[in-house]
């Protein structure tokens, strides 16, 4: 004979037992009005666990939440626009810059080379002649260099000042 | 558009289809809060912890692998931040199978709160609000999302076993205040 134990009746209440033991079950169930009594209130436990309620979330949830997100997701592209414009910027000033430099060196290299085609000409005149170099540091130009530096430095910023608003939020979600 | 399983949502969300999130928002959100309201015993920072939970999910859902059921690895979510904001308040946590205690805990807090002997529904639904934290999760998890206990263990990270031990611990003390109460007359 099977000796009704919790753990069988929660089995059996599951599904989880084998044809042999669920007949056992039964019959030990028809025999002794006790384990009757324990077995329907186990019974009547998984009826109700079955219809405890579901609790609602306030009406606003699903919109508050998508409009975070899509809020972060525009964050996300704007910054991507800005860092583009920005780089775009930075690039087309360092290549406005070498030309000019190369206009200001094709000048002073026309004069002192008949051709002038020959890239290498233009290293070594470039080399040899270090003073035009230094003119790039005449009164004029340092207003430009300077300028560039400034912009430059003013990116560096805006990404240094990011970054620690970023490990700021991070920090406070963490504490 | 409604019909739409979890893992074709998550593919058009993906594919960068944001707004079609709010369809796993709508499947999940209730049930995911029934859980947290029981496990953290307050319905506002309930609400707030699912806001986290739905947030780090959509940052995480690149991660996802499509081989495990979204909703076991969202509940994984949901369980362990209900935990990390448990213990950030210092709250105690029953992370270890308890016996005899947890059986007694039940009936002699529950003792100080039976009025209402007439109506069994509310009788099983004040019991339950009182369960310990894994008790109200696995109850939860497996009466409200029809979770299975193998399903329940992954989001639990647990043994199976475990998660029936205490599945049947859940359902034995309160059959035993039933029986306490008198309510079993009624059922036979």
């Amino acid at each position: 004979m099977i000796e009704l134990t919790d753990e069988i009746l929660n089995k059996y209440i599951d599904g989880e037992l084998d044809y042999d033991t669920i007949q056992l079950v039964r019959e030990k169930l028809a025999q002794s009005g006790q384990d009757r009594k324990r077995f329907a209130a186990l019974q009547a436990v998984h009826y109700h666990l079955g219809k405890i309620k579901t609790f609602e979330v306030s009406p606003a949830f699903t919109s508050s939440i998508m409009s975070k997100i899509l809020k972060n997701a525009r964050a996300k592209k704007e910054d991507r626009n800005f860092i583009l414009s920005i780089s775009s910027i930075l690039i087309a000033i360092c290549l406005a810059s070498v030309i000019y430099l190369l206009v200001i060196i094709a000048g002073q290299a026309g004069s002192a080379t008949a051709t002038g085609q020959n890239i290498n000409r233009y290293v070594e005149f470039a080399i040899k002649n270090l003073s035009s170099l230094k003119e790039l540091f005449t009164n004029q130009n340092v207003s430009i260099l300077g300028s560039i530096f400034s912009l430059g430095m003013l990116v560096i910023a805006y990404f240094f000042y990011e970054s620690l608003r970023q490990t700021k939020r991070r920090l406070s979600k963490m504490l | 558009m409604k019909n739409l399983t979890d893992f074709e949502i998550i593919d058009s969300v993906k594919k960068g289809n944001h707004s079609d999130y709010a369809l796993l928002i709508d499947r999940y959100k209730n049930k995911a809060y029934s859980l947290l309201v029981r496990m953290l015993k307050n319905d506002m920072e309930a609400e707030e912890v699912l806001q986290d939970c739905f947030l780090k999910a959509f940052k995480a859902l690149d991660k996802f692998r499509q081989d495990a059921k979204f909703s076991t690895w969202f509940y994984r979510i949901v369980y362990n931040t209900a935990l990390t904001r448990l213990s950030a308040k210092k709250r105690k946590i029953e992370t270890e199978m308890t016996s005899v205690e947890d059986h007694l805990y039940l009936e002699s807090d529950y003792d100080y709160h039976v009025s209402e002997k007439k109506d069994l529904s509310k009788f099983v639904h004040n019991v339950i609000e009182q369960l310990p934290v894994n008790y109200a999760s696995v109850i939860s998890m497996f009466y409200l999302e029809n979770m299975t206990c193998e399903e329940i263990a992954q989001v639990m990270e647990t043994t199976v076993n475990n998660i029936k031990v205490i599945l049947y611990r859940s359902r034995n003390a309160l059959r035993d205040l039933l029986i306490k109460n008198n309510y079993a007359e009624e059922l036979l």
